[in-house]
């Protein structure tokens, strides 16, 4: 909300300047997000009086004005056709030369062959007000000659701060309370405007409430009013605070908003039919609005109707049909109390949001009524020589609030300081609580009675907060954090993680963070069809490819992989990412690696070394099925990575056609594993292995197979033959081609034999060797290869 | 034949001298010494074999001429080691980096936090990232319909998600029954996890949550729609703002390793009673520029929110009423990873730029 400087003083006389006022609320209260002072340099622009028009002789768009503009000579400018104008219009005038915003230079020159000796200006080409090419007519009250600055209000100095940094304090939202605020945290004094009551003796205008819980107050004062603009310090002031200047009567309505906080509106009377009615809305009842629109409602709103339907939704906007033009005659204001949520419902679900939302939502007491409905009144008499023909007053008129019982022991306790009970006391009163203190001495309680407008407090927290904002929370010392000591434990997976991560960099992979999110058509190409996998989908997403929660990590691992090739030849990519379904959210790894040599391998060889860290064995393989783990799946020829016969993850290379589909080169390997289900799994502890005395004995075996034979076939026997000797085993050569038969292939391998005890004796492992090739001959039809 | 004593003497001397011998001119010295046409050792033996016995010459000679190509050999081994030891040898050269990986900057910026609060005591735990409305909204003292859910815009998920109770949650409150609640959304905060681990522990509680959570917001270079936060949690039985404030200076003090001073501003948050804007004093100015363009010349930065635990927080989670008191507070670690590296764009942490991410 914006606060116009003037304003505020008005309620305080004795206020600092703008810059303490921000600092101060932002250190106590609220934080001021700027002060703008209107030193917008509009140049020389005035007030000017159209004296008389005509159209330029040499030019059909051009026209030719005289102007007073409070010199002593009128002015004459030539202009286009943006604008109308009619004799006696007063509008803004730029007098040459001097310069504009936008940095243009108004020069006295002849246009066509007539003389111009200024510029009439649009909002548009003086960056002010909404800023739309139109032309602002100013009021009659308003001398030619005044700088447009000051008759616009743009001289004032305005405080702006977030509403929402303001949502739990209705009272801030308007100027007189803001005052008021402000006194308190500066413990200054606040003069605030006498009233007088309105007369209820007068006839009742019909008004019945339906819904006495949507619509706790409501009050119709129903008066003869003359229409026409307002007087400029109340335009001045709307402008200061961004609101559009309507007509006087509107306008009146909109300053007392911005003054009290109470929204009101005002229908013509004599387009109103039988009673005023407050009640929800029929289905599929239509309103049209004030912002030109027709809008249907639903009973989840509350309307304001007449005898023929609705004439306004309540608390959010009036009806077209009822508003008030410079024609009315006779006026209702509506000054109600209406239900913060109903309001706001029906705010978001016809899309309008208004200043009389903003208001209604956070909460307004009933009270606030009666004092808006005085000095709407007021004004109306004063400068829309209104007449009262009635006023109705219908709802409550008070809220009861409890007192809150405030320990003083709760105040030290949270604060952490020692007050003295007289400070408690007197910073309470500062922002209009009454309180009396009972009980005994360090044991007193304060039975706290806030004022009307504070319907935000309400717990004895609350009170604590004002207390401390008030005193100053900068003048608490700080107090070192005391209590058990003990270690701060990691959740076990956010400590598993975290050393994966660590272990993934050391092998030189690069950590990708994703979106969680992606679209049906990353999906589809990577090997996940929407249509086909089940997908948690957001209600309302940014975007379709932000549609999607992920079932794998693959799809934007892949899109990313397609972008580093861009870049990098070879590359190894890792994430650790939740997966989400409808029953379960869980954590994985997924590792991807293209370019250079075997992918595969080096990609299994990874996720192996991973394993063996975290869990300390050897895990086993196997093909087949990812027990239907979807976040384990790859798209293509993939082995399931078990331990103790629980499937983990899973590693395979990524079909051709998919990963030409997501713009991949070459080969790419990935690697998946679920770190959920991991972590269940104690890890073995690490132990030493004993180093042996006696020499390793290398041996290197090629056997010729059938291509059907896999490693995983060979390395069992091998490893069964091998036994507690046995110490390594690598394959180094796989070879198909010359001097290998069709449908074969050679795969050579590499053992190192190691004994504790003794030194192996080289014709011992030969004979063990023969014995080899003799067992896989029966196995796997294997036969050994010849060099 | 065993060895000639001759010979093993002068083969000794010369590996002995050949140790020593590093520059070209020394071991030019060495051969000339031990082979040399005119003088070298091994050359007089082998000119005195003339006068010896044929059998005597047989054996010598040979064992002469075995030493003769070991000598050799060693000069030639010597001269190869001297050339690649000294020739061309630039050493301005650039180092070869090794092969490493890359983690995330968020990673690395996550794990020192971390690192900070554990030596504080704090546990980690971490939390779903897909939330129901219960926790997210409900137990935080935001209930339907309340303006506050304004400001996190939120991304709701369609029916139907079901979950089971997290093992060892202590039952307390009504939160039983939210579990298969109909409404579930990507968490706007960490702070869901406030009453998820005041469920699951008894005070005194010490935690820490880092990280991803989502608003449903356009991007810039400030705004993401994924980020990074990180919730603490105190709870005991005398916790007070005196203690916030310390905590917050502590931990900052650690994060940029210099003396900081921490500022609370009065704020709003639904679920923190009284609620805190934490400022802190600009570390990159030190408070002296009025042109800084991390702090905007105004000295301090802002932090986050905190406050104390709102007494409906620990109402949802079946605490007590006036039992305990609490603080609780959110950072925004992106915001802190950008100062720390000069990051200017936000959304450089999702875009995966190999370009990037080789950087860290």
């Amino acid at each position: 909300m914006l606060y116009s400087y003037e304003w505020l003083k008005q309620f305080v006389p004795r206020l600092p300047s703008a810059e303490v006022i921000a600092e101060q609320l932002t250190l106590h209260a609220v934080e001021v997000e700027g002060v703008r002072r209107a030193t917008v340099d509009l140049g020389h622009v005035v007030v000017a009086e159209v004296l008389d028009v005509r159209k330029h002789p040499n030019a059909d768009s051009l026209h030719i004005g005289h102007f007073n503009v409070g010199e002593s000579q009128p002015r004459q400018i030539v202009f286009g056709g943006k604008a109308v104008l009619k004799k006696g219009m007063r509008i803004p005038v730029a007098l040459a030369p001097t310069t504009i915003p936008g940095d243009v230079k108004i020069v006295e020159r002849k246009l066509r062959g007539e003389l111009s000796q200024g510029m009439c200006c649009l909002h548009s080409e003086l960056g002010i007000l909404d800023k739309k090419e139109v032309v602002h007519h100013f009021d009659r009250s308003v001398a030619p000659g005044t700088l447009v600055a000051d008759a616009l209000g743009l001289g004032d100095v305005v405080l702006e701060i977030e509403n929402v940094a303001m949502t739990q304090r209705a009272d801030l939202f308007s100027h007189q309370y803001m005052a008021a605020e402000i006194a308190a945290v500066l413990g200054l004094r606040i003069v605030l405007p006498r009233g007088e009551s309105l007369p209820l003796r007068l006839p009742r205008f019909p008004v019945v409430i339906q819904d006495k819980k949507a619509c706790r107050r409501y009050m119709a004062i129903e008066c003869t009013v003359s229409v026409s603009a307002a007087p400029s310090f109340i335009v001045q002031r709307l402008n200061a605070c961004g609101i559009k200047s309507i007509n006087g009567v509107v306008d009146i309505t909109n300053y007392v908003m911005l003054e009290l906080g109470q929204p009101m509106h005002a229908f013509d009377a004599e387009k109103l039919h039988g009673s005023i009615s407050v009640r929800r809305a029929q289905r599929n009842e239509r309103i049209r609005t004030l912002d030109h629109e027709t809008k249907t409602l639903t009973p989840d709103m509350l309307v304001i109707a007449d005898d023929r339907g609705p004439i306004a939704l309540a608390g959010v906007i009036g009806g077209e049909a009822t508003g008030v033009t410079t024609q009315t005659k006779r006026v209702v204001i509506e000054v109600a109390n209406f239900e913060p949520l109903i309001t706001r419902r029906a705010s978001q679900l016809v899309g309008v949001r208004t200043e009389s939302v903003l208001r209604f939502e956070k909460g307004l007491s009933p009270q606030l009524v009666a004092s808006a409905a005085q000095r709407v009144v007021a004004l109306l008499k004063e400068h829309a020589n209104a007449e009262i023909v009635c006023v109705t007053d219908v709802g409550i008129g008070l809220e009861h609030a409890q007192p809150i019982v405030l320990e003083h022991t709760t105040v030290e306790r949270l604060s952490g300081i020692p007050w003295k009970t007289s400070t408690v006391k007197s910073l309470l009163k500062r922002i209009g609580c009454d309180s009396r203190i009972r009980g005994r001495k360090h044991r007193e309680q304060y039975v706290v009675t806030p004022p009307w407008y504070r319907r935000d407090l309400r717990l004895p927290e609350d009170l604590i907060e004002e207390l401390i904002r008030l005193y100053g929370v900068q003048l608490i010392p700080e107090q070192q954090l005391q209590g058990v000591l003990r270690v701060g434990e990691q959740q076990p997976e956010v400590h598993m993680v975290r050393q994966m991560k660590e272990l993934l960099v050391r092998a030189g992979a690069m950590e990708v963070q994703h979106y969680p999110l992606y679209g049906a058509a990353l999906a589809a190409v990577s090997g996940f069809d929407v249509t086909v996998v089940p997908h948690v989908e957001l209600q309302n997403p940014l975007s379709d490819d932000l549609r999607y929660l992920r079932v794998s990590l693959l799809p934007r691992l892949f899109a990313t992989a397609a972008q580093h090739q861009r870049h990098r030849e070879q590359g190894t990519l890792f994430e650790v990412g939740h997966l989400f379904s409808s029953e379960r959210e869980a954590q994985y790894l997924g590792i991807l690696m293209y370019g250079g040599d075997d992918a595969y391998r080096r990609v299994r060889g990874l996720l192996e070394y991973v394993l063996r860290d975290y869990a300390g064995v050897q895990q086993q393989s196997h093909a087949g099925e990812t027990d239907g783990d979807v976040g384990l799946r790859i798209p293509g020829t993939s082995l399931m990575i078990a331990l103790e016969k629980q499937c983990l993850g899973a590693v395979g290379t990524v079909d051709p056609p998919i990963a030409h589909a997501c713009a991949l080169q070459g080969t790419v390997a990935v690697a998946l594993l679920s770190l959920s289900n991991l972590v269940r799994h104690q890890p073995l502890p690490r132990q030493m292995t004993p180093i042996s005395e006696y020499p390793p004995v290398p041996l290197d075996v090629s056997v010729i197979v059938d291509e059907s034979v896999s490693w995983s076939d060979i390395e069992q026997v091998v490893r069964a033959h091998g036994g507690q000797l046995l110490q390594r085993l690598d394959v180094f050569d796989v070879y198909r081609g010359s001097g290998i038969p069709k449908g074969k292939k050679s795969i050579s391998f590499h053992m190192v034999f190691q004994s504790p005890q003794k030194t192996l004796v080289m014709h011992e492992m030969e004979q063990w060797r023969d014995q080899l090739v003799q067992r896989l001959s029966t196995a796997v039809g294997a036969v050994l290869r010849h060099q | 034949m065993p060895l000639s004593p001759l010979i093993e003497q002068i083969l000794l001397d010369f590996l002995d001298a050949a140790v020593s011998a590093s520059t070209p001119e020394a071991i030019e010295a060495l051969r000339q010494r031990f082979i040399g046409r005119k003088s070298g050792r091994l050359t007089m033996v082998l000119r005195s074999l003339k006068e010896a016995s044929p059998a005597e010459r047989r054996t010598l000679g040979q064992q002469a001429n075995d030493a003769r190509k070991k000598m050799e050999q060693t000069i030639n081994q010597l001269q190869q080691r001297n050339v690649t030891a000294h020739q061309g040898a630039d050493l301005t050269l650039p180092g070869i980096p090794p092969v490493l990986g890359h983690a995330h900057p968020m990673t690395q910026v996550m794990n020192e936090l971390m690192d900070i609060f554990i030596a504080m005591g704090f546990m980690v735990v971490e939390g779903q990232e897909l939330e129901n409305d219960f926790y997210n909204f409900e137990a935080l003292n935001i209930p339907k319909g309340h303006p506050a859910r304004d400001i996190q815009d939120t991304f709701f998920v369609q029916p139907p998600i079901h979950r089971v109770p997290v093992r060892g949650a202590v039952v307390r409150g009504k939160q039983q029954r939210q579990l298969q609640d109909e409404q579930w959304l990507l968490r706007t905060h960490t702070s869901p996890m406030q009453v998820r681990m005041m469920e699951q522990h008894t005070p005194p509680l010490r935690c820490i949550v880092p990280g991803r959570v989502f608003r449903n917001e356009a991007t810039d270079a400030t705004h993401e729609h994924t980020f990074y936060q990180l919730e603490g949690l105190v709870v005991d039985k005398n916790v007070s703002v005196g203690q916030l404030i310390w905590t917050l200076r502590e931990i900052f003090r650690q994060f940029y390793k210099q003396d900081v001073k921490v500022r609370l501003r009065p704020g709003y948050f639904p679920f923190t009673e009284p609620s805190y804007e934490p400022d802190l004093s600009c570390t990159f100015c030190q408070q002296q520029n009025p042109r800084c363009t991390v702090c905007k010349g105004t000295g301090w930065i802002e932090m986050g929110g905190s406050g104390m635990v709102h007494p409906s927080v620990f109402a949802a989670a079946g605490y007590p009423k006036g039992k305990y008191t609490g603080f609780a507070f959110g950072m925004g670690p992106n915001r802190l990873a950008m100062l720390k590296y000069g990051i200017t764009d936000i959304r450089q942490f999702m875009a995966n730029d190999v370009r990037f991410l080789e950087q860290f």
